[in-house]
């Protein structure tokens, strides 16, 4: 084992070593505000090399052959620098123009769109997600993502994902590097995330660098805005559901900024009117932003970011009995938030290397709580009160040390120790009158050590490879766990506009998330491994093939996986979450659960225009989905509930206008598994003979109808150069008012009429549901 | 182009070979032959129900109106073969135990043929476990008496289910247990005031009727690994709603009653059937 540390170390100082000064490096920013741009693709000429800024919006490349650099990012104009005698002092800043949008077509070079080696990333910008129409005009960074290639939806108007067959609980979610565990408001109709305060979104569901671990599945990175660096600025909206408002600008001009954006529900005056005398139900949720960033010299960069979310349900019902005078009072309230903080240092060593150290923290924490008071004409009053809480707290730390050795090779090394605190169930009971407080807590602690390195590297200009390892040891109480996690992935130039690309990667997670609802309710549970469940790990193997038509303008992707699963965790038959209040035996989780085993493969296609007029995306999949847990389904393989055979979505932005746009989503899937009974029978021998037992046909053998639903909006955007700029929108969420099927429950045709037939009957949840937003913005 | 379609045609190839068949057989529901039996040396006819599921969720119908009246019913122990007759009284198939005796530790198969479709199961009588220790205690006025048992192995797979007798006792007091597979020790609690009453009588001074000692009797139904199974999920699947699709409980699905019948449904179970004795002192 030292032997191995040592290794590794090793492997980290040699990153170090090599030092040369034939590099050049720099960053490239927004011209107008000076944030960081991410993702901007650098070519390098005459090689014609690429290389991408990081999140810091930094890059290097080898200066031996350089002639010029040409950097190209969606939304901005395309600007070349020639290198030729020229002095350049390092760092170089380099500022990006938006690009006016006309409604003419632009013409766009082959050579700006994504680099070839990226397979299973995608990078969502914060103005497609606002080009998206919304739920109650509400812009989601999770719905955006809900319609891609590879991810299945949740239960109706749920934000869950569920990203090649994985569960919910298999995508690690980062803002700012620190992980998000719960991202829902609203019982997961609403993420967390504030739009307004969201500079860039990247997706991994394949592909994954070896610098991020902890989930199966996927890596969903969220990049907060910096904040203007130039001048002062305000913007919000007041919607239907919430109003928000940000305020971000310079500190020190050019130097420093920073951003706070705060949202909060404006459902409470409507909730009022529906309540009635003796019985109330209250609502709200907020979240707030903040970041501040300081570029403390030309080769040093910090920022300091927080989010805090929380969500409260209050639910009172009273009442009094007119013949005792027995006064009753319940109130049930359920509450659930993040709180996450990151402190994010940059540091470029010299035109070579590189220094990132991140530090993070997270607090997830629910209560459900339950306080009964019983108060007789003329006695004393009984109050029972009664809770029931969860949570996980994180600590991070994380350094990656960047070389840029050459033209070609690119390498990254770095370690992460992190400190997980688990409770997965508080309960506590008090009963004022008659019996003192009982509270029983369980609380658990991992630790966690992770190497990792990796290097990309073009092989020629035709082939590229990225490969990296991550090992990680992971402390649970009585066991050690030593996990190792290859990535690797290829890319092969076919043709200019074709590649052809492929990737393995291993992953494994050791947070696993126990739902009782699948809809981010308090009742859900945060657990580690332990001794008797070891870590879950996932091995995916996906290739793809990337072309572009139509010149250049249309983007066409093709990408298949197989992807197989051990250790995952389910519930045992029989237990459910939801009574764990009430159950004794619930408090020691290990046994409800039990292990199993997964395997998912499918097709994704995808096609994006992502200029022009028309802007938009196309997206099927075609996937399969199957469990095996030798203690359920009688130890038969069962589709999951993630098992969703076709989805496609169609996402459209028109820009009919200078001042209107129209954009429409159109989603159609599968229904998802369920168990149904689809007949019953009689058994002759435990005496239960005229109790019929239902037939289900196995564990999820049927399927819910199929879903589709249609999304539109219409924006009147602002006039130009005002001080003040308000935008309309009026969107309607299922425009046809199609009823999905929420849920399923058995009832009689006929409740009058004896021996009327059973059925089974949908539920629906959300119709046809119209908004209106205003968006403003200072300046 | 033509690569990446030779190679999605080589995962999908590959993948379909799976070994994991999921998609249930949920056509011709009707036709599914349900067979129940359970074996045991102390039956004195030893019978098999046989029916067919009801695809329709109408009018509930009862087994006797569900059950098959023209099936070909055998049970087989080794080279025995024997036919079952049907008795339009119980609805079941018979044979009489003294024809076709049933003896513990050996296996027996079960054939059943309904028109073209054959339907087999198989099972084995368990042999009589012993049960090194055998406690009794009285805790306090008798209200809560126990006996527990150690098994000679951890891993013993049967189950108990117990009954225990008073002595001079008209009825039995019905206790209740389930020894699982990792369970070394069973506790069975005799929790009946009605028990320590003379003539079954309610309400009388217990210090009056108790005698200096009690005999309790434990019917002990040891069963063999695929009843333990079926029971298991006769109890999960009380605990469970009986559809998945709720709004505040998607994870708990319905339990899948539990089968070992090959081409058809229910579950053929070998059970062994005695009595221990305990005598219990009484402490006044």
């Amino acid at each position: 084992m030292k032997r191995f540390f040592l290794v590794m170390i090793l492997t980290i100082v040699l990153c170090w070593k090599g030092y040369s000064q034939n590099a050049i490096g720099g960053f490239v920013k927004d011209s107008s505000s000076k944030e960081p741009l991410e993702g901007v693709t650098v070519r390098v000429y005459p090689k014609e090399s690429i290389v991408q800024t990081n999140k810091f919006g930094y890059f290097s490349v080898s200066e031996q052959l350089l002639d010029s650099l040409t950097f190209s990012c969606v939304g901005y104009s395309e600007q070349t620098f020639s290198l030729r005698n020229s002095q350049f002092r390092f760092p170089i800043i380099v500022l990006l123009r938006t690009t006016e949008i006309t409604l003419n077509e632009v013409r766009v070079k082959g050579s700006d769109t994504q680099p070839i080696e990226e397979i299973g990333l995608i990078k969502i910008s914060r103005n497609q997600i606002k080009q998206l129409p919304g739920l109650i005009g509400e812009k989601d960074v999770l719905k955006a993502i809900q319609m891609l290639p590879g991810v299945q939806k949740g239960a109706e108007g749920s934000t869950a994902l569920f990203v090649r067959g994985g569960g919910a609980d298999q995508n690690l979610i980062l803002l700012d590097d620190a992980v998000v565990y719960n991202p829902n408001h609203f019982f997961g109709f609403f993420s967390v995330f504030n739009a307004d305060a969201i500079s860039q979104v990247n997706f991994y569901k394949g592909g994954i660098p070896a610098s991020i671990g902890g989930r199966l599945s996927s890596v969903l990175d969220i990049r907060q805005k910096e904040g203007d660096k130039t001048e002062l600025k305000a913007m919000g909206s007041i919607g239907f559901l919430s109003s928000k408002i940000s305020l971000e600008g310079p500190v020190k001009k050019n130097v420093s900024s920073f951003i706070l954006s705060a949202r909060r529900t404006n459902l409470d005056p409507i909730l009022m009117l529906i309540n009635s005398p003796g019985q109330s139900f209250k609502y709200r949720f907020y979240d707030l932003n903040a970041k501040f960033s300081v570029q403390v010299n030309p080769k040093n960069k910090v920022y300091v970011s927080g989010f805090s979310g929380d969500d409260n349900l209050g639910i009172l019902d009273q009442n009094t009995n007119s013949r005792s005078g027995l006064r009753v009072s319940n109130q049930s309230r359920m509450r659930w938030g993040n709180t996450t903080g990151t402190i994010n240092w940059f540091s470029i060593i010299d035109n070579r290397h590189s220094i990132s150290s991140v530090f993070t923290y997270t607090n997830y924490k629910s209560v459900l709580s339950d306080a009964s008071t019983r108060t007789p004409k003329n006695g004393e009053t009984l109050d029972i009160n009664s809770s029931f809480g969860s949570g996980i707290r994180d600590y991070t730390l994380k350094t990656t040390i960047t070389k840029n050795k050459d033209s070609r090779r690119t390498q990254e090394a770095g370690v992460l120790f992190s400190q997980r605190l688990f409770i997965p169930s508080i309960f506590s009971a008090k009963n004022v009158s008659t019996s003192p407080d009982t509270t029983k807590a369980q609380r658990l602690t991992s630790k966690e050590i992770s190497f990792y390195a990796s290097e990309k590297f073009s092989i020629s200009p035709k082939i590229s490879t990225t490969y990296g390892l991550r090992y990680t040891i992971l402390g649970v109480k009585d066991k050690v766990y030593h996990l190792l996690e290859p990535r690797v992935s290829f890319a092969f130039r076919l043709a200019n506009d074709a590649i052809l690309k492929a990737a393995y990667d291993r992953t494994s997670q050791n947070v696993n998330l126990l739902q009782s609802s699948g809809f981010g309710l308090s009742t859900d549970l945060y657990v580690p491994s332990t001794a008797l469940f070891r870590p879950s790990v996932s091995s995916q193997v996906s290739i793809g093939y990337e072309t572009r038509m139509s010149k250049g303008q249309i983007n066409v992707s093709i990408e298949s996986y197989l992807k197989k699963q051990s250790h995952i965790l389910g519930f045992k038959e029989g237990v459910s979450l939801f009574l764990i209040g009430d159950d004794p035996k619930a408090f020691d989780w290990q046994k409800n659960v039990t292990a199993g085993q997964g395997l998912s493969y499918g097709i994704e296609m995808g096609v994006r225009k992502p200029y022009g007029q028309l802007t938009g995306w196309v997206s099927y999949t075609w996937a399969k989905a199957v469990v095996l847990f030798n203690e359920l389904n009688n130890g038969l393989p069962f589709y999951p509930f993630q098992d969703r055979r076709h989805d496609l979505s169609i996402v459209s932005s028109l820009k009919i206008t200078q001042r209107l746009q129209f954009s429409a989503n159109w989603i159609l899937t599968s229904g998802f598994p369920v168990t149904l009974p689809l007949g019953y029978y009689s058994t002759g021998i435990d005496n239960s003979g005229l109790t019929p037992v239902n037939y289900y046909g196995g564990r999820n053998a049927s399927r819910m109808p199929i879903y589709h639903r249609l999304d539109i909006s219409l924006t009147i955007l602002p006039k130009k150069s005002k001080k003040l700029s308000s935008t309309w929108e009026f969107g309607i969420f299922n425009a046809y008012n199609r009823r999905n099927a929420f849920n399923a429950y058995l009832q009689l045709d006929n409740r009058t009429r004896p021996n009327s037939n059973l059925s089974v009957t949908y539920g629906h949840l959300l119709p046809l549901i119209p908004s209106i937003t205003y968006h403003f913005k200072f300046r | 182009m033509k690569g990446f379609i030779i190679l999605a045609t080589l995962i999908l190839g590959g993948t379909s070979c799976q070994k994991w068949k999921v998609d249930p057989e949920i056509d011709n529901i009707n036709d599914f032959v349900v067979v129940n039996t359970a074996l045991s040396p102390s039956n004195k006819v030893v019978s098999v129900y046989v029916g067919r599921v009801n695809a329709n969720f109408g009018t509930v119908e009862t087994s006797q109106k569900l059950a098959l009246t023209d099936a070909e019913v055998y049970l087989r122990e080794s080279q025995v073969k024997q036919r079952l007759v049907f008795s339009a009284k119980t609805k079941l198939y018979e044979v009489d135990s003294q024809t076709f005796p049933i003896i513990a530790g050996k296996t027996y198969a079960l054939e059943v043929v309904v028109g073209t479709k054959k339907v087999t199961a198989s099972c084995q009588i368990p042999e009589k476990v012993l049960l090194p220790l055998l406690e009794a205690q009285q805790n306090g006025r008798l209200i809560n008496s126990s006996v527990s048992w150690k098994a000679s192995k951890a891993n013993q797979a049967f189950m108990l289910l117990g009954y225990s007798f008073y002595e001079n006792q008209g009825g039995p007091v019905i206790t209740y247990a389930n020894w699982d597979f990792n369970q070394s020790e069973l506790i069975v609690s005799v929790e009946n005031e009605q028990t320590f009453t003379k003539n079954n009588e309610i309400g009388l001074n217990i210090d009056r009727v108790l005698p200096p000692f009690i005999d309790v009797f434990v019917e002990i139904n040891q069963y063999d690994e695929n009843a333990q199974k079926y029971l298991t999920s006769i109890k999960n699947s009380n605990d469970t709603p009986q559809l998945s699709v709720d709004f505040f409980d998607k994870f708990s699905s319905p339990t899948i009653r539990y089968s070992n019948v090959n081409n058809g449904l229910g579950i053929m179970i070998g059970y062994n059937r005695y009595i221990i004795k305990k005598a219990i002192p009484i402490v006044r």
